[in-house]
């Protein structure tokens, strides 16, 4: 990291407004495969400012390929920082109960999470007698979620690095509002899209939080990038088949389509790769996820 | 739903209370009849249980001899919660309650229904309602029996009916007064009514009945949500979080089975 929390809010505190693009490990596992096409200049040229969670970071340095790459995207572009979950807390100016909410919400779909809060950190108390966070984020993160330790000594958790980009997101998406432009999730993992997507429903029905303002958070999933460099002629045309052939593999995808009438259907599905290429000619369509 | 502490001293003014609700409610069993009952079920208790089921039942036991379900209210569901280390006829019974307020009762809101205060009207009511779909002409059951003994005849009343000890009484006490003007059976009624038998169990076997009807079933059900999670894991294949609570779910399953197992032995 290149500097501290308190830079990092300075300078979020600057007069522009701020287009933020937070990453998660896969994107950087995939971007890393696709370097030699595809640069970072044309991934990243329209943030002010890359974000990558500890955890998410704890994730990057399981590969040397990962590592270079966002070591070689801090020493080219200006700001690439790497923001621990412990410092969540100062970015919401201490508001520690919020904080306890914005967690609570990100793991509203693990069953697991939820109850271990309701039963380790929480304890059934009012959250004014709630532990500092700092001691139960550690609780949190080290006995909350399911680990298992990798052949390099580290100790994976599952979800945590999900977990934290959705609790950064919504920390910039409400505390910032007024300094941020944009919020974009680079990932192509669909836990990242629900627990933000169901965050963000729990949010709206809460009276703390359903009349303040936010900024909305988006996403680039894997299938997102390929289409916009499709789109900006990053991709050649004669090379595009090769291209996602090589690169992407059938997932389940989230897409709208417009009709004849111009309304417009929602659908979410697994697309193979032949109709992914349709896809990327088809003007009807647009990739959500 | 707990499970009421009624006596002889207070059971005037449990009538005083049914007489006061029974035409709304006669209305509701006739409702419920007319819509919820289509299966053509002709056990009672089976009738209850499926109506909850399509309701997400969860059936759990639970270490509390005072506590028989509850409805949750959360999020626009109402979730009926029912505790199956009850005895079988309480669970039946408690059923029937948990139904008047799922599909009756509005005072439920967006809250567990979990009242515990005794007379409490709209606890009357779910009880008078329970009692309503449960009971046939359980007077002129009664002295079909030959039985000698009052508590053998209340026993087997109960097994016919399938039903506790006191809504038994209750209930031939209300038919007995209202309907035939029976003072010996009034009375009789008032001298067993705070005498429920000590070894129901023992009673039943004694009499050639069944004792299920008065054991716990500790059935563990959460409302079919296995199969729910089950049916979005196959269709969301890219997220894990339905994987971990389907996994979760089944801990969780099996740490209460192991409690109640440790528990018995």
């Amino acid at each position: 990291m290149k500097g501290t929390i308190d830079d990092f809010k300075r300078y979020l505190s600057m007069d522009k407004s701020i287009k933020i693009c937070i990453l998660d490990n896969c994107s950087v596992e995939f971007l890393t495969r696709v370097q030699n096409e595809i640069s970072y200049k044309m991934v990243f040229a329209s943030y002010d400012i890359i974000l990558i969670p500890q955890w998410v970071w704890n994730e990057v340095t399981d590969s040397n390929n990962r590592v270079n790459y966002i070591t070689e995207l801090q020493n080219a572009l200006e700001r690439v920082e790497i923001i621990n979950e412990q410092d969540y807390t100062k970015l919401v100016d201490y508001k520690e109960a919020e904080l306890y909410y914005l967690f609570q919400y990100s793991c509203d779909y693990i069953a697991r999470l939820v109850s271990f809060m309701k039963r380790k950190i929480t304890k059934n108390r009012p959250l004014e007698e709630l532990e500092p966070y700092e001691e139960w984020l550690t609780t949190f993160y080290e006995q909350g979620l399911d680990g298992k330790e990798l052949s390099n000594g580290r100790k994976q958790k599952k979800n945590a690095g999900e977990i934290s980009i959705a609790v950064l997101s919504h920390i910039l998406s409400f505390y910032y509002t007024e300094l941020v432009d944009t919020i974009t999730v680079f990932s192509n993992d669909r836990d990242a899209y629900e627990f933000i997507s169901s965050a963000k429903r729990k949010f709206r029905e809460d009276e703390k939080f359903k009349y303040r303002e936010y900024i909305s958070i988006t996403f680039k999933s894997n299938d997102c990038l390929i289409y916009e460099w499709k789109n900006s002629g990053y991709i050649n045309e004669g090379k595009l088949d090769a291209f996602v052939r090589e690169y992407r593999q059938m997932r389940s995808t989230k897409f709208t389509r417009m009709k004849q009438d111009k309304s417009v259907e929602e659908l979410d599905t697994t697309i193979d790769n032949q109709t992914f290429l349709e896809f990327l000619n088809d003007e009807t369509v647009h990739i959500i996820f | 739903m707990s499970i009421k502490p009624i006596t002889k001293d207070c059971l005037e003014q449990v009538m005083q209370q049914n007489s006061s609700i029974k035409e709304q409610i006669y209305g509701l069993v006739s409702d419920f009849n007319k819509r919820f009952n289509k299966s053509g079920l002709t056990a009672q208790e089976k009738q209850a249980f499926s109506v909850l089921k399509e309701n997400n039942l969860i059936q759990i036991p639970i270490e509390d001899e005072h506590w028989g379900g509850a409805i949750i209210a959360k999020g626009g569901m109402k979730i009926p919660v029912i505790n199956t280390a009850q005895p079988r006829v309480y669970q039946y019974f408690v059923a029937w309650h948990e139904i008047y307020h799922l599909l009756y009762d509005i005072n439920l809101d967006e809250k567990t229904h979990n009242v515990a205060i005794d007379m409490d009207i709209n606890e009357r009511k779910a009880d008078y309602f329970a009692a309503k779909m449960i009971f046939g002409d359980i007077y002129k059951y009664y002295y079909s029996l030959e039985d000698e003994n009052v508590i053998d005849r209340i026993i087997k009343c109960m097994d016919a009916y399938k039903a506790p000890y006191k809504a038994t009484l209750i209930e031939l006490y209300e038919q007995a007064v209202e309907v035939y003007g029976d003072m010996d059976l009034k009375h009789t009624v008032l001298n067993h009514f705070d005498d429920k038998p000590k070894n129901l169990e023992g009673k039943f076997e004694g009499l050639e009945l069944d004792p299920e009807l008065v054991r716990s079933s500790f059935v563990i059900s959460f409302g079919g949500l296995e199969q729910k999670v089950k049916k979005a894991i196959n269709q969301n294949t890219g997220v894990s979080y339905h994987k971990d609570n389907y996994e979760f779910l089944i801990e969780l399953k099996k740490e209460i089975k192991k409690e109640w197992e440790d528990l018995s032995k």
